[in-house]
């Protein structure tokens, strides 16, 4: 064997720089400084994807939520009969085989399970209205608060809190009393501008916190404006809050929805809408439970389901248990 | 490596180095941090992080920047890119005042000065692929034009810095410390700047990983001239890259010089405490010197204390020394310190006799048997 | 020769992660005597501080999968919970790096000492506590130690929180003292401070310690005896005196050749190429392989882990198939070369 006396190996030295890294060790030169990287690419999202897999309470409350949405999205063509269909001769019946209804028929003979239907249908678009606009709202909000800091992160907080003061539903009473007897883009409108206040905290507090990090100070060194450190650097490592924000906004825009139908406001008929319905069968519901019934469990399985796939979300996307390399 | 060096005509605005070689020079640099409490967020008091700092950095050169944490070497570094506003003085760059220059003006000044941070993790953005964190400063300042020589640019620089441009498509969790360090240095070489502030860039490495990056950095600097601030708490390290040193100490340059006047002829004592207190680096030293022991801790930099600002742990301290701040100036030793009582004093060759004549506290760098 | 204090063997320990297992500790064997100083070197990986923690119970998440360790000649691992409890703080005390996060900072200093000694000594009078926590505090070099015993963390600065520590862990008069990278948060200064407290300590207790650290200048101030570990496994122990003049496993040489020397001045530094090997899918044979100029590309290093073996000096042996061919090579750090 020859002598491997570890005197200096100048052919180290240059390693450092050019293009082919001599190795003497192995002589395999991308082992050198390239190791490790055998195993293929995954982005974040695949870790989150994985961990959110895990959660199987959340994967089947997604399968289940999903179906629930298709179906009442596709009202029209999924519902066996229109809405407002009415059929004298099965009034007031409960749930059965005969003639379809498999949710009974309610006090005018319309097929309830069609009603629920579309009444899912309009839940859901007021809903996702409202998330969209209040994670518009409250990002905006938030990334102005979080991003500029002092007056104007000042002046955006109080306003937020003022929002946060005022009690939700009775200023939902007055807003939809004040403009009529809306439809479900001005009930959406107002929720929206009454839930955006939880979203601007939360995207303030990440702003605050990445506006330390040094690949923000990195991206200022290089000369990037403030839109571009906001768009690109800051908003894309905030999305894991934002996107469980959003999800929860629709299970509580829901149910605020399905208050005011309940109350008589939002979506007016013959438009069905979930609260209105078990309103509308509070009266009988002694001896027609599945007036009350299927619509308030729909109301019930929607939320539980929005909010199981929340916590799945919530522990996929939590960068604090990604485990460091 | 053709053209990674810029062509005159792309070059920055006013990039030619001052006629005296300066590409930098700091002038009475002070930054303060309020403090602020109560309801109203009133200032009752401010941190002195940077407390007149007077820096000249030659073309070429590599400046050690040494001090413990809080002297503020960090917030320096930061200050003199802008990164935070400066309190008060000057700043030059290869002749031209920035100081003042607003946010869009000191765009075409960050192709000049670029830096290199410390946390491999928190420099690099963790959605971003490395082809865009490198690419970025070329896309910010319209370097590059076309998607072919963007990516060409890109796998030059990957390669410059040892890595394999195939890389480049993949996130920065995939890659170890080491090789985001270097990442961070190839996005700061992106825009061919002269002045790299480098910012303890190897203190977060695994050791055996470290000496990979020095040398990277010192053979990038052969190659591409740069100049080089190097920011740092490990004295041995500093010695190894600097020609010229300067120590600070709350704020404030205590001892500045080339490197042999402060690592061999230190006449500060806080140099010589900090030089001292390095660990002995084989068993066969022990007991071979004696140690400087500083007492107590460091002053809270919203309340520096009067005069000289080190006479609190100084074993040498008089009356003067709280009426009094000493300068920064030659003090007949042919480097500059910041001591009424300034002499030369070698920590590494302290004996006890020499220790007794210098009046100095000192411990034993012996180990207590069994 | 005199009885080990604690005593590991084969100790093997891995941990369930989304990627894959990660083998942090593979076969690790070592001693520690009453008395003495060893230090455990290795970078971050390496399985130094894992290897201590999973012994002493502290990492639940880690399984052990195979290995014995012993405290006295009593098996840790097969010992009830509670009775681990009762040595932890006891007689093997613990000092962890971070000062700032290791010390309750709602809880005063004192009343932190007070629940160290009150858990090992029931019974004890609270102005016996008292007076005793105000005399390690003392002990420790903490000023005014009266006055600090009944602040809180936050007052401390950081060095002083690492002194206050210091004086829990010696409240018991341990046998056995860990210090696991007890002054890698510090500034050097105060590092020297606290290597003067745990010189103190070990003076004080005549505990062993052992001083769990990636510095190499530590372990030469410090310690009597050195395990080089690299990717969980323990590659080079013996002497300290040894180990710093005639290394011989390739790694202990290129970690002394890779360090700047603060005396001497020099072109270029000699780091180790390559990067530190992954332990979810480590290397086949020795771990060292792909970074070794020692091994050069030889198959043996590729396909079978080195046994540690015996060098021929005493106690001094090395996991290298090929060690034999650094006969004779002495590192710059050696009595002749240093300052």
């Amino acid at each position: 064997m020859t002598d491997h006396s570890l005197e200096r190996d100048a052919s180290l030295v240059g390693t450092a720089v050019g293009n082919a890294p001599l190795d003497t060790a192995s002589g395999d030169a991308s082992l050198v400084y390239d190791s490790g990287l055998e195993v293929e690419t995954r982005s974040q999202w695949a870790y989150a994807r994985r961990r959110f897999m895990r959660h199987r309470l959340a994967v089947v409350s997604l399968f289940v939520l999903v179906t629930i949405l298709l179906a009442g999205a596709l009202a029209p063509y999924v519902a066996p009969y229109p809405f407002d269909g009415y059929d004298a001769n099965n009034l007031e019946v409960g749930p059965t085989l005969h003639g379809g209804h498999v949710f009974g028929t309610d006090l005018l003979g319309r097929d309830y399970f069609s009603r629920v239907l579309y009444g899912i249908r309009t839940s859901e678009r007021v809903a996702f209205l409202v998330a969209i606009l209040a994670v518009a709202i409250g990002t905006t909000i938030g990334a102005l608060a979080g991003y500029y800091s002092k007056w104007a992160d000042n002046a955006l907080m109080r306003f937020t809190d003022l929002i946060l003061t005022l009690p939700a539903l009775a200023v939902l009473l007055v807003a939809a009393a004040l403009l009529g007897k809306g439809n479900q883009y001005r009930v959406a409108i107002i929720l929206a501008l009454l839930l955006w206040t939880a979203l601007a905290r939360i995207v303030r507090g990440q702003f605050l916190s990445l506006r330390e990090k040094e690949y923000v100070d990195a991206a200022k060194a290089a000369g990037a404006g403030d839109l571009r450190i906001i768009f690109r650097h800051m908003l894309p490592n905030s999305l894991g809050p934002i996107v469980v924000f959003a999800t929860l906004t629709v299970g509580g825009a829901i149910l605020l929805e399905a208050y005011l139908s309940f109350l008589g406001f939002g979506v007016q008929p013959p438009t069905p809408a979930l609260g209105k319905l078990i309103a509308d069968g509070q009266d009988v519901s002694s001896h027609d439970w599945w007036l009350v019934t299927f619509p308030g469990l729909t109301i019930v399985l929607i939320v539980l389901c929005i909010n199981f796939v929340g916590d799945g979300l919530r522990d996929a996307l939590d960068p604090t248990q990604r485990i460091r390399a | 490596m053709s053209d990674v060096t810029a062509t005159p005509a792309s070059a920055a605005a006013g990039s030619a180095a001052s006629p005296n070689g300066e590409i930098l020079r700091i002038e009475e640099l002070v930054k303060h941090f309020p403090i602020r409490k109560g309801l109203l967020k009133r200032t009752v008091g401010q941190v002195h992080a940077v407390d007149g700092i007077d820096l000249e950095v030659r073309q070429g050169e590599t400046l050690g920047l040494v001090g413990e944490s809080g002297c503020g070497k960090s917030t320096l570094a930061r200050t003199i890119l802008k990164l935070i506003e400066p309190t008060s003085g000057k700043i030059v760059v290869n002749g031209n005042d920035i100081t003042g220059l607003k946010r869009r003006q000191m765009r075409e000044y960050r192709r000049q000065l670029q830096i290199v941070f410390q946390d491999p993790y928190a420099s690099l953005n963790p959605r971003l692929t490395v082809r865009n964190i490198v690419a970025e400063p070329l896309k910010i300042h319209g370097i590059a034009r076309g998607k072919q020589e963007q990516v060409r640019r890109v796998d030059e620089l990957l390669q410059t810095v040892g890595l394999s441009p195939e890389h480049a498509n993949r996130f920065p969790h995939e890659f170890s410390g080491g090789q985001r360090q270097r990442i961070g240095v190839a996005r700061a070489l992106a825009l061919n700047p002269q002045l790299l502030i480098l910012d303890e860039p190897v203190s977060a490495l695994d050791v055996s990983i470290r000496a990979q990056v020095i040398n990277l950095l010192e053979s990038l600097q052969r190659e591409f001239g740069l100049t080089y601030i190097f920011v740092a708490h490990d004295l041995s390290i500093v010695r190894h890259v600097s020609d010229r040193v300067a120590v600070m100490y709350l704020g404030k340059i205590v001892e500045i010089g080339t490197r042999d006047d402060v690592y061999q002829r230190s006449t500060h004592p806080y140099t010589q405490a900090l030089l001292s207190a390095v660990p002995i680096e084989s068993p066969y030293q022990r007991g071979k010197r004696k140690r400087i022991v500083l007492e107590g801790d460091v002053p809270n930099p919203a309340n520096p204390p009067s005069g000289c600002r080190f006479r609190t742990r100084c074993w040498k301290a008089q009356q003067i020394c709280a009426e009094v701040e000493p300068p920064l100036e030659d003090r007949g030793f042919g480097h500059r310190s910041a001591c009424h009582f300034a002499e030369v004093l070698n920590p590494f060759e302290l004996t006890e006799a020499a220790a007794a004549q210098v009046d100095v506290p000192t411990v034993d760098t012996d180990v207590v048997s069994g | 020769m005199p009885e080990p204090v604690l005593s590991i063997k084969d100790l093997t320990v891995e941990f369930q992660t989304e990627d894959g297992v990660v083998h942090a500790v593979e076969g690790l064997s070592y001693d520690l005597f009453p008395g003495e100083t060893l230090g455990v070197v290795g970078e971050s990986g390496s399985g130094k501080s894992v290897s201590m923690l999973s012994i002493l119970g502290l990492i639940p998440q880690g399984r052990i999968v195979r290995g014995e360790a012993s405290y006295k000649g009593k098996s840790l691992m097969k010992m009830k919970r509670s009775e681990l409890r009762k040595l932890r703080g006891g007689e093997l005390s613990m000092i962890f790096q971070d000062p700032m996060t290791s010390l309750n900072p709602v809880l005063t200093i004192g009343f932190q000492i007070d629940e160290a000694l009150a858990a090992h000594n029931p019974g004890i009078s609270n102005s016996e506590s008292r007076t005793r926590g105000i005399g390690l505090l003392a002990l420790v070099g903490v000023p005014n130690p009266d006055q600090r015993y009944d602040q809180y963390p936050h007052e401390f600065s950081g060095g002083m929180r690492q002194r206050a520590m210091i004086a829990m862990a010696m409240a018991n008069n341990p046998t056995v003292l860990i210090a696991d990278e007890p002054t890698t948060a510090l500034d050097v200064t105060i590092q020297a401070q606290i290597i003067e407290v745990l010189k103190t300590a070990q003076r004080e207790t005549h505990a062993a310690t052992i001083l769990i650290t990636h510095d190499l200048g530590l372990v030469a101030e410090l310690c009597d005896r050195v395990v080089v570990m690299y990717a969980g496994r323990a590659v080079e122990t013996g002497d300290v005196h040894t180990i710093f003049e005639s290394p011989r496993h390739p790694y202990t040489i290129g970690l002394m050749e890779s360090l700047p020397v603060l005396t001497v001045a020099e072109d270029w530094l000699r780091p180790i190429p390559g990067q530190p090997p992954s332990l979810i899918s480590p290397p086949p044979g020795c771990a060292f392989h792909p970074r070794c100029s020692l091994s050069n590309g030889r198959s043996l290093c590729r396909t079978s882990i080195p046994e540690l073996q015996e060098t021929g000096q005493p106690e001094h042996l090395s996991r290298c198939h090929y060690f034999q061919e650094l006969e004779g090579y002495k590192s710059r750090l050696a009595a002749e070369t240093a300052a």
